[in-house]
C-alpha cells in the first residue's frame, strides 16, 4: 500500500470512532482517543515512573479481528488504556516490544511446546484485567519496521491483542535497540511502571503478573 | 512459529496442554496429533509427534504415524499441533562478547549479513562488514566495531547467522565455560537468486536446484515475518557438501548430505513432501532419515542449535531420488541433514 493510501486509511479509521468491529467491547469506550487527564510524571520506564504517553500512528486493537488489514490501521496511544477508575477493566498493561530479527521475540509471540504464547496469556489473564500491547520496531535487518512487517508478524502469530508499529523505537528510551524483547508492566490506574523485564523472562514475569493482578 | 490448535481444542485447553508439557508431561504431547487433516482421504489421522533425537531433547517423542503429508485433504481445513519441544530447565551462561566471521562455501567473506547472539529469552543484534567480520554498528554514527557484546546471562545462547534470504541460516551454540568467545570463520551457503526459485502453492510442487517441495492440497502455509515480498517467499534450495559443512552440523549424526531450503521456518500443515536428488549413492528402496536444524528458539521440531528428526524417506525404485514417506513429510523449511536409517 502506498504511503498516501495509508495516510488516507488511517484518517478514515480515526473517524470511525467506536463503531469499528475490530475493537473489543472493553476497549470501545476509549479507542482512538483518551478520557480524563494522563497522570503526571516523572516519566520513564523504570519501576515507579509514570510511563510516557507514547502514541503510535499505525496499529490495531485486535489485528486478527481486523483481518490484518492495513486499511484498518488506527492510532494507538498508551493513554487509551489509562483506566483511573477501573471502568475499562484494565488493571495491568504489558508493554511488549519486538523486532523481526529477534528469535526470542518470535518465540514469545508464537509460544512453544513448553511455553504459552502471548495470545494464550491474553486469553487467560485478560478477564483478570491484563491487556498486552505489543510494538514492532525493526525488521529482519534492523531497519525500521513497516506496515508490511506488522501485517506479516500478526498474520504469522495470529495476534489478537493490541499491536502497533514503533518504527522510531520510542520504547527504546527504556532499553537498547540491539536487544529484544523488552517487557514493561504498567498499572493502568496510575500508568505507573510496576516492573521492567529485559528479555522474555517468562518463568518470572508471568507469575509476577498473576500475583499483581490478584492484588488489584 | 505457531502451530494451530489441535481439532476441537479451545485456547484454554491449549494453555493447559502447554502448561502440562512445561511441567514435564511429555507423554501427553506424544499422544497428540502432529499433523492431521480433517476429512482427509490420504491417511489414517495423526496419532503422534514425529520422533526427534539428539540435543537436549534426548530420545524425544517417538510417536507413530502422523497424518497425511501427501496430497491428502480435499478442501478440509488441516490442523497441526506443535512438535515435542525440548528445553525446559536450562542453566543460564554468561556471554560477554562474541567475535567471528562469515564465509561462503568457497571461503569468500559474506558481507552485510545479519548475525545475532540469541538465547531462548533474549537476542542481541549484529551484522557483518565487507570482510565478513561480525560487527556491532551504531545506527546514528554508522561506526562499526568488531564483535557482539551481550554482557548477559543467557539460556542456550547461540551465534545465529544469516536469515535465509540470501544465505542459509544456522545457529551455533556458544560453548559454556567462557564468557568471551571467538567462533572463528563460520560457513554458510548462498541460495540461488529469487528468479531461480518457485512460488509455493498448496496442491503444487515447487522446485529449486533439483529439490522438489510437494505441498498437499488445502495446506496451511505460514511464513515467518522475515519474508514479506513474493520474491522472498519463493522456494529455493542449495546443497551443501559435507566436506564444507558448517560447525553447527552435528557430526555425530553421520549425515551423508545437507540441503538448505528457504523461506526458512515456513510451516506446512499438513506436512509437505520433500524430494531430493540421490547424490549419495544410496541403492534403490534404501530407508533414509531427514533431520532439520533448529534455528529458532520455539524449538518446535528440533532443539535450538541442534537437530531433530522430522521424517523418514525412501530411495526411489530407479535410485535417482529420495522422497519423504507418504504419511510423514516436513513440518517446515530449513536445513536438512540426510542419512541412512540406522
Amino acid at each position: 500500500m502506498s504511503r498516501l493510501a495509508l495516510v488516507v486509511a488511517v484518517a478514515l479509521c480515526a473517524a470511525c470512532g467506536t463503531n469499528r468491529p475490530d475493537i473489543p467491547d472493553d476497549l470501545k469506550q476509549t479507542a482512538g482517543g483518551t478520557t480524563g487527564s494522563y497522570p503526571a510524571g516523572p516519566y520513564g520506564g523504570e519501576k515507579g515512573d509514570t510511563i510516557d504517553n507514547f502514541s503510535f500512528s499505525a496499529g490495531w486493537l485486535n489485528p486478527e479481528a481486523s483481518n490484518y488489514d492495513p486499511a484498518a490501521f488506527a492510532p494507538i496511544a498508551f493513554a487509551d488504556f489509562h483506566d483511573p477508575d477501573g471502568s475499562k477493566g484494565h488493571k495491568l498493561l504489558l508493554l511488549n516490544t519486538s523486532a523481526v530479527w529477534c528469535g526470542a521475540c518470535k518465540a514469545e509471540h508464537g509460544g512453544s511446546p513448553s511455553k504459552p504464547s502471548l495470545n494464550e496469556h491474553q486469553d487467560s489473564l485478560g478477564p483478570k484485567g491484563l491487556t498486552i500491547i505489543s510494538l514492532l520496531f525493526q525488521d529482519a535487518k534492523s531497519d525500521p519496521a513497516t506496515a508490511d512487517h506488522l501485517v506479516g508478524w500478526t498474520q504469522t502469530y495470529e495476534t489478537r491483542h493490541p499491536m502497533a508499529l514503533d518504527p522510531d523505537y520510542q520504547m527504546g528510551q527504556f532499553g537498547s535497540a540491539e536487544s529484544a524483547p523488552l517487557n514493561i508492566v504498567v498499572e493502568a490506574r496510575t500508568m505507573t511502571v510496576v516492573e521492567k523485564f529485559i528479555g522474555d523472562q517468562a518463568s518470572v514475569m508471568w507469575p509476577f503478573i498473576e500475583s499483581e493482578l490478584a492484588k488489584r | 512459529m505457531r502451530g494451530a490448535d489441535p481439532p476441537g481444542e479451545t485456547p484454554n485447553m491449549a494453555l493447559l496442554r502447554n502448561y502440562l508439557i512445561a511441567f514435564g508431561f511429555f507423554g501427553m504431547a506424544a499422544t497428540m496429533p502432529a499433523c492431521s487433516s480433517s476429512g482427509s482421504d490420504g491417511g489414517s489421522g495423526g496419532t503422534g509427534a514425529v520422533g526427534a533425537t539428539g540435543g537436549l531433547g534426548g530420545a524425544g517423542a517417538t510417536g507413530g504415524s502422523s497424518g497425511s503429508a501427501g496430497q491428502g485433504g480435499s478442501g478440509a481445513t488441516p490442523s497441526c499441533a506443535l512438535g515435542p519441544g525440548y528445553a525446559t530447565n536450562v542453566t543460564p551462561q554468561k556471554v560477554d562478547a562474541l567475535n567471528g566471521k562469515l564465509v561462503d562455501l568457497d571461503g569468500n567473506p559474506v558481507a552485510d549479513t545479519v548475525t545475532t547472539v540469541c538465547g531462548l529469552s533474549i537476542c542481541i543484534f549484529g551484522s557483518t562488514d565487507a570482510q565478513g567480520v561480525v560487527v556491532t554498528c551504531d545506527k546514528q554514527t554508522k561506526i562499526c566495531s568488531p564483535g557482539i557484546y551481550p554482557a548477559l546471562d543467557m539460556k542456550k545462547p547461540a551465534f545465529k547467522y544469516a536469515i535465509g534470504l540470501n544465505y542459509a541460516k544456522f545457529a551455533l551454540l556458544v560453548p559454556p565455560g567462557s564468557a568471551t568467545v571467538d567462533v572463528g570463520p563460520q560457513v554458510t551457503a548462498r541460495f540461488p537468486d529469487f528468479a531461480q526459485g518457485q512460488e509455493i502453492k498448496d496442491g503444487q510442487d515447487a522446485a529449486s536446484a533439483g529439490v522438489t517441495l510437494r505441498v498437499a492440497v488445502g495446506s496451511k502455509i505460514t511464513y515467518e515475518p522475515d519474508f514479506i515480498t513474493a520474491d522472498e517467499k519463493r522456494f529455493r534450495a542449495v546443497e551443501i557438501p559435507m566436506a564444507k559443512a558448517p560447525e553447527a552440523v552435528d557430526k555425530s549424526l553421520g549425515f551423508d548430505g545437507l540441503v538448505a531450503t528457504t523461506p526458512v521456518d515456513t510451516d506446512f500443515c499438513p506436512h509437505a513432501g520433500l524430494i531430493l536428488p540421490n547424490n549419495y549413492g544410496y541403492p534403490p528402496q534404501t530407508e533414509v532419515e531427514l533431520y532439520i536444524h533448529g534455528v529458532d528458539t520455539e524449538e518446535s521440531w528440533a532443539p535450538y542449535g541442534g537437530w531433530g528428526k522430522v521424517s523418514d524417506a525412501v530411495v526411489s525404485a530407479d535410485g535417482s531420488k529420495i522422497e519423504t514417506v507418504a504419511d510423514q513429510g516436513i513440518p517446515m523449511l530449513g536445513t536438512f541433514g540426510i542419512r541412512k536409517k540406522p
